[in-house]
């Protein structure tokens, strides 16, 4: 066993000083096995969504209690759950999916505050967050917490209404669950109208969660949708194939790292000379991947 | 021997990481639309296996065996953030 493990991974007289993971003939079987077990994987996904899929558990219940146990921690009042904002929120999802973008302002300039005139609600105050590929509330509310802008709606206390959608669908090329956060504030004493704040709106409007006061700009009408609210998505899977795949890369690609800043070590200390490429190139570029995988599996917010 | 590898390559070494840096960089940037990503991965993995080739061929110890090696590392790197990119779809 100990010889196989060293054959593998050690550059040894056995493997011809180079660790048998780094020979050809094993990287092209690993680059064969990635792609049969990207189609393996795609085929259980889509056939047997029980054994392997998304485990995803975003609820509305849950995204309102957390926004609230956040506000009362600094004693700010708490949000009223709005079937208007809701309803807006759901507009806003659907349009996202319907012209395939990920911003607060839609192609053709919508901005997030026609969907709220829209569904009724007349706002004094206005905000939007958004989400997209978390599988857990919880962890949509820490991105939220850790982004200072997304933060800033979340505690303002200028809100007093708010409403969700969450919605499953296929944007910009991937299939994900969108998160839609909308803030609201109807009572008209809760600030003073300021004309001068149509100035500072624009400004806003380019940070990553937006907010609007008392704005009457709505841009062009969208196409019609439908304001279908979601409340909860909810799946099971007895395996995450998020969880199982970069489970599997961070497991190969640390691997390698591992064994060739091993082989660096071994080959220094034995001053052996050999033809191949420099190790130091591979482990540069294997560790730029790491951070690539690490970064690509969480959720976005925006 | 390590400082003679440095001072060898040790030019290459920091071009390559500061390269492949601004690939992690851009790839952060373009996460929300992954197949703009996946274009950025491909533009990262070209510039390694095209820059590890030229730096053997400047040290004049290039072979076909090494080129096969840059590009099957290159490969099996495209392939794994294909095969994430793909797994970690909701």
């Amino acid at each position: 066993m100990l010889q196989f493990l060293s054959h593998f991974f050690l550059p040894h007289w056995s493997n011809n000083h180079r660790a048998k993971l780094l020979h050809h003939s094993s990287i092209l079987v690993l680059i064969a096995t990635f792609f049969i077990g990207q189609a393996v994987l795609t085929y259980i996904r889509t056939d047997y969504p029980a054994v392997l899929g998304s485990s995803i558990d975003v609820s509305t219940e849950e995204l309102l209690i957390l926004t609230n146990e956040q506000r009362a921690k600094q004693n700010i009042p708490p949000l009223v759950l709005n079937e208007a904002l809701s309803r807006a929120a759901a507009m806003k999802a659907g349009y996202m999916f319907e012209k395939n973008f990920w911003a607060h302002n839609g192609p053709e300039g919508t901005t997030p505050w026609y969907f709220i005139k829209k569904s009724g609600y007349e706002y004094t105050y206005a905000g939007e967050n958004l989400a997209r590929g978390f599988t857990e509330s919880s962890d949509v509310m820490e991105a939220w917490m850790n982004s200072p802008t997304h933060k800033e709606n979340i505690m303002s206390p200028n809100y007093a209404d708010i409403g969700f959608a969450i919605q499953k669908g296929s944007l910009l090329g991937e299939d994900t669950v969108l998160i839609v956060e909308m803030f609201g504030s109807s009572d008209i004493l809760v600030v003073a109208q300021n004309p001068s704040d149509t100035t500072s709106l624009a400004k806003e409007q380019v940070l990553p969660a937006v907010t609007d006061r008392n704005a009457e700009r709505v841009a062009q009408a969208p196409q019609t949708f439908d304001g279908t609210v979601a409340y909860t998505i909810k799946s099971t899977s007895l395996l995450s194939s998020r969880v199982l795949s970069s489970g599997i890369a961070y497991t190969i690609l640390g691997a390698f790292i591992f064994v060739l800043c091993l082989d660096v070590l071994i080959i220094q200390r034995k001053k052996i000379i050999r033809g191949v490429g420099h190790n130091i190139d591979h482990i540069f570029f294997f560790v730029a991947f790491l951070v690539v995988v690490l970064f690509s599996t969480k959720g976005l917010i925006v | 021997m390590i400082p003679k590898y440095i001072h060898h390559h040790g030019k290459y070494n920091i071009a390559l990481f500061c390269i492949l840096t601004l690939g992690v960089i851009l790839a952060y940037y373009t996460r929300d639309h992954k197949q703009l990503e996946m274009m950025v991965l491909l533009g990262m993995t070209s510039i390694y296996i095209l820059f590890g080739i030229m730096h053997h061929y400047l040290m004049h110890d290039l072979s076909s065996k090494i080129v096969i090696e840059y590009i099957a590392m290159g490969t099996l790197g495209l392939a794994i953030a294909l095969f994430v990119l793909k797994g970690s779809m909701i």
